[in-house]
């Protein structure tokens, strides 16, 4: 019977495969740079709202934006998810920590409606922030986020670093699998799980190492085929101004000015 | 002489010597292939070629001129094309990826994309422009890599191990190219320790042993010289050995470098057996 992945290689690939997920084809319905701003925009909206209203309409919009971008759903929710787990865990002593009006208790602690609140509103505020980014960035695309950012006038340096940086993590991930996939297989004895730890801290090293190697050989094989004076530069064109353009562009008003008023 | 690299030293940090006095020269039009084991220094050698690491000695000259002096502009003239293409293709499409050297010389989007497309056909991969490069295989990004190169026409394309980890189909259509190269008068410098395929294409060769060019001349001569090949930890290619081991030397005058060339040498023995 074949070894079932262990944990990790299954949550490295689940990361690599959303990661990759960037690289696919996409029809991009929105101009790339407004979808940037919006993003990065309804991402603080999002993040920095004091109820749990704006949280939800714009997890509500976000939601929505997944259908009808048609987006790939399972793309999607891996790091909101993701998010969620987080945030709850970070979020779990809010109840008892908070001061407030005590709603119940856990054996010596008071579990407080203020504590709760505040949870619920930070794990809200996380997955909303990540589901809205998540689904615009996944619209676009890595060729839509470069030419967003470009666009926008960030230097194509910048450009460069960001596009060499989003591709090669899904590259730095398999190579994270196959060491541990590598170093697993040699386990042949049951040694619990501090050793099998042990075993698998050795990848550090070994993985500084490859990536090292890996820039170094990455950046003569950009020098090789720098035989120009550098990409000619794209003029700065901010505003496309079509229709669904406008409309993304109200859609970030709207929800934003709702957030601060709420 | 299209480029010399005379008496190179290298070494890695870590005081890793890779070479130890190792030349190389091509000219104009012409094959050259630099054989030896693993680890004898033969990247190395090209990517001091290409401009892209500085020996510790020796010097590496383009046209009578030291290449260091004509870098970066030297670059155009010299294509390099990686053993992994992985390191070598980072862009987010195919043709992100061609156009990449064009577009900096290059702001006429539709010559790029006439230019990009042209290669693109040439090579067998218009169906993969669209794509991520590092979704195909391995074969499929060998040849991008190498239409990445092609794409800005350099006069020297160094292949460091064009064969390895590719299918025959993959093999042949890098051969065509690299006989197309030479017949436009490009020179082409192939880093392999595959001895048939070198052995069908190369003019000269060059023989590496722990970083030093242990030997050099016409293919034809290094390859059936098999005690430098030995010295050098390599075994000649499979049609010389048939060969020898059917007893062919005597009756032949040179060794068959090729199968086509192993089958002609075969001929009069089964002629002789037939008519016997």
């Amino acid at each position: 019977m074949p070894r079932d992945k262990s944990l990790t290689v299954m949550f490295l690939e689940e990361v690599g495969e959303v990661v990759e997920a960037l690289n696919y084809e996409h029809k991009n319905i929105f101009s790339p740079q407004i979808t940037i701003i919006s993003s990065i925009i309804l991402a603080s909206a999002a993040s920095f709202s004091r109820t749990i209203f704006s949280p939800l309409i714009i997890l509500a919009v976000s939601i929505i934006l997944t259908l009808l971008l048609k987006v790939d759903v399972r793309h999607w929710v891996k790091p909101v998810l993701f998010a969620l787990f987080i945030s709850s865990l970070v979020s779990i002593p809010l109840p008892v920590i908070v001061q407030g009006k005590p709603i119940g208790t856990i054996g010596p602690l008071t579990v407080t409606y203020e504590g709760l609140y505040q949870a619920l509103q930070l794990v809200l505020r996380t997955i909303a922030a990540s589901s809205i980014f998540t689904v615009l960035v996944l619209h676009l695309g890595l060729r839509g986020l470069m030419k967003g950012l470009r666009n926008l006038g960030i230097p194509e340096r910048l450009v460069m670093l960001v596009e060499l940086f989003v591709k090669y993590i899904p590259i730095f991930l398999r190579d994270v699998c196959n060491m541990i996939v590598a170093r697993e297989a040699r386990m042949i004895v049951r040694g619990g799980i501090k050793r099998t730890w042990r075993s698998l801290s050795t990848i550090v090293g070994e993985l500084m190492l490859r990536a090292s190697q890996r820039a170094w050989r990455l950046e003569m094989a950009l020098r090789a085929r720098n035989i120009g004076v550098g990409e000619k530069a794209v003029r700065v064109k901010v505003f496309s101004g079509t229709w669904k353009d406008i409309g993304l562009m109200a859609l970030t008003a709207i929800l934003l000015t709702a957030s601060l008023i709420m | 002489m299209l480029l010399e690299v005379r008496d190179v030293w290298y070494s890695y940090p870590g005081s890793i010597v890779a070479l130890k006095g190792a030349s190389l020269r091509v000219n104009k039009g012409e094959i050259v292939g630099v054989i030896g084991p693993n680890g004898c220094g033969k990247t190395t050698l090209l990517l001091i070629a290409a401009g892209l690491i500085e020996p510790k000695r020796g010097i590496v000259l383009l046209e009578g001129e030291p290449l260091g002096k004509q870098l970066p502009e030297a670059r155009r003239k010299i294509g390099i094309v990686f053993q992994d293409p992985d390191d070598q293709l980072f862009n987010s499409t195919v043709y992100d990826e061609i156009a990449y050297a064009l577009r900096q010389l290059e702001s006429n989007g539709e010559r790029v994309d006439r230019s990009v497309r042209e290669i693109a056909r040439r090579l067998g991969v218009v169906e993969l422009l669209d794509r991520a490069p590092y979704r195909l295989s391995v074969g499929e990004k060998k040849i991008v890599a190498l239409a990445s190169i092609l794409v800005y026409r350099p006069q020297i394309v160094l292949l460091d191990e064009p064969t390895s980890n590719v299918s025959a189909s993959t093999i042949n259509i890098i051969e065509e190219v690299i006989l197309k190269l030479k017949s436009e008068g490009r020179s082409v410098v192939i880093a392999s320790h595959n001895m048939e395929f070198v052995a069908r294409i190369a003019d000269r060769i060059y023989v590496m042993r722990k970083g030093k060019t242990i030997g050099e001349g016409p293919a034809r001569e290094i390859l059936s010289n098999t005690k430098l090949l030995e010295k050098a930890d390599l075994k000649p290619p499979y049609s010389i050995r048939v060969a020898e081991l059917l007893g062919l030397r005597a009756s032949s005058v040179k060794k068959p470098l090729t199968l086509e060339e192993l089958v002609e040498a075969l001929k009069p023995l089964f002629k002789t057996e037939h008519h016997n």
